[in-house]
């Protein structure tokens, strides 16, 4: 074999052993792990729930207010935890770079991959629960549901992958961050839905490409709502955009981030 | 065979310098021989040993390998401390395709480490971390080695062991080393690279290459004094 142990974009082999590591790293030690996985998303969408229940008769869409923060909250971990692991994934492997096998691209696509997957089985069994708990009958729109999911996880892996890179080059960034992007939660449609605003707000969070994703998921599980603002291309091109940006800057700086340690 | 086609490798310095490790280069380094790289300290013997691994990439030029090279033995850092030696061996097995179950038996047979291997790594010694990193490497064949002695660590016993496996292993591979020490060298390589102001030139005999690194050691003595 010629040119074997040379670092090429990224190997499926090695991707596939990073996530079975980060498995019985994360999770395989302690059932801590899957435990915080699940109860993290429903602690949230109880006391929302709780606290919203107390000051309003029903909440924007439907009657369950479980459920209408858990399509809110569920979606935005979509972008909210793909965006943070995918950003730690190069720090946390960096011992493993030293493998000239691994790559950080691979790093970043086992992180994602196992991030997508486990979000992925929890938001499906969090939002089967509640529609069994509470009895739900209504018509699902998958197609909007899936769009949700997968324009929200683009939205956080471009966002992560960029992030992973700025990290790396200006560490101070990581906590300019942190502040900056602490009202997202509170913007993103997740306890609302933006018709509920005024024009003006609507017109200013139509900026905002994860309250598009939150619509969608919304317009999926309610059909009386149609999600009118959506406009798909928005968050998909940003997504886009910051995902192709961010690889193409770790891909060509990838000596400089094995270097750093 | 690997062959450097126009490296060049430089470092901007904390003083706005810039430091040459490799400054244009282009040399075969053929296959058969062991090879110890000399230079003084600086010069950039481990990073010249990482680029020929591939954790490094040249600022510009390019590296060809024909055969298969092992990273930079010596470095046990990148066992994850929650996990066994024998989960840690068994991830690398996978990264580098070979049988997970085959490297696990090489590397219990070799490693002594008993009930330990199936422990969590951050209970290991530094020098029992070392003979697991050691036999990992050792249980997957390369055709070449390289090897960062300025990193090692382990014991007396432990070197003589080793020792012993790559006497057997330079049979059909060869060994890349970086070392301080000449004797260490000289046991292992037949030809020598000296590194010295971003240039690298190869001796067939490392006697010759020996002597050359001395000679530009003194050289810079007289010339700091």
């Amino acid at each position: 074999m010629s040119n074997s142990g040379m670092p090429r974009f990224a190997n499926l082999r090695v991707i596939l052993a990073l996530m079975l590591r980060e498995m019985t790293t994360r999770y395989g030690k302690s059932a801590g792990g899957y435990f915080w996985a699940f109860a993290e998303p429903l602690g949230m969408i109880t006391i929302l729930s709780v606290v919203f229940g107390f000051m309003l008769r029903s909440p924007s869409l439907g009657t369950v207010f479980p459920l209408f923060f858990a399509t809110g909250h569920l979606t935005f971990g979509f972008y909210a935890d793909m965006s943070t692991f995918s950003a730690s994934a190069i720090n946390t492997n960096k011992s493993l770079l030293t493998y000239p096998r691994v790559t950080p691209m691979d790093a970043i696509i086992a992180r994602c991959l196992l991030q997508f997957a486990t979000l992925i089985v929890v938001a499906f069994l969090i939002l089967a629960g509640l529609i069994i708990a509470y009895d739900v009958n209504t018509i699902y729109d998958f197609r909007s549901i899936i769009k949700a999911v997968l324009l929200n996880s683009l939205l956080g892996m471009g966002t992560g992958v960029m992030n992973a890179y700025i990290f790396s080059v200006i560490p101070t960034y990581r906590n300019v961050w942190k502040i900056i992007t602490r009202p997202l939660f509170l913007i993103s449609g997740i306890f609302f839905i933006t018709e509920d605003l005024p024009r003006a707000g609507q017109e200013v969070l139509w900026w905002n490409p994860i309250i598009h994703s939150t619509a969608l998921m919304r317009k999926g599980f309610y059909p009386e709502y149609e999600a009118a603002f959506v406009t798909e291309l928005y968050p998909f091109t940003v997504g886009f955009i910051l995902l192709s940006l961010g690889l193409f800057l770790i891909h060509r700086n990838r000596t400089a981030l094995v270097e750093e340690q | 065979m690997i062959q450097l086609r126009n490296v060049t490798k430089k470092y901007k310095t904390g003083g706005g310098g810039r430091r040459v490790i490799l400054d244009d280069v282009s040399l075969t380094l053929p296959r058969g021989r062991s090879l110890g790289l000399l230079g003084r300290n600086g010069a950039g013997k481990s990073t010249l040993l990482r680029m020929i691994a591939g954790t490094i990439l040249p600022d510009s030029g390019d590296i060809v390998r024909r055969g298969s090279v092992s990273w930079p033995l010596g470095f046990s850092g990148s066992f994850h401390p929650q996990l066994s030696g024998a989960q840690n061996t068994r991830f690398v097995a996978r990264i580098y395709d070979c049988d997970p179950d085959e490297l696990i038996e090489f590397v219990a047979d070799f490693s002594e480490l008993g009930d330990f291997l199936f422990m969590p790594v951050h209970s290991y010694s530094s020098g029992m971390k070392a003979r697991l990193a050691f036999g990992v490497s050792m249980g997957i064949a390369f055709d070449y080695y390289l090897v960062d002695e300025t990193t090692a660590v382990g014991d007396r016993n432990f070197k003589m062991k080793c020792r012993a496996v790559f006497q057997k292993k330079l049979q059909t591979s060869d060994v890349i080393m970086v070392s301080h020490s000449t004797k260490t060298i000289r046991d292992y390589c037949q030809a020598g690279v000296v590194l010295e102001n971003g240039s690298m030139s190869y001796y067939e005999n490392i006697e010759d290459a020996i002597e050359a690194h001395e000679a530009n050691m003194k050289a810079s003595y007289r010339g700091a004094a």
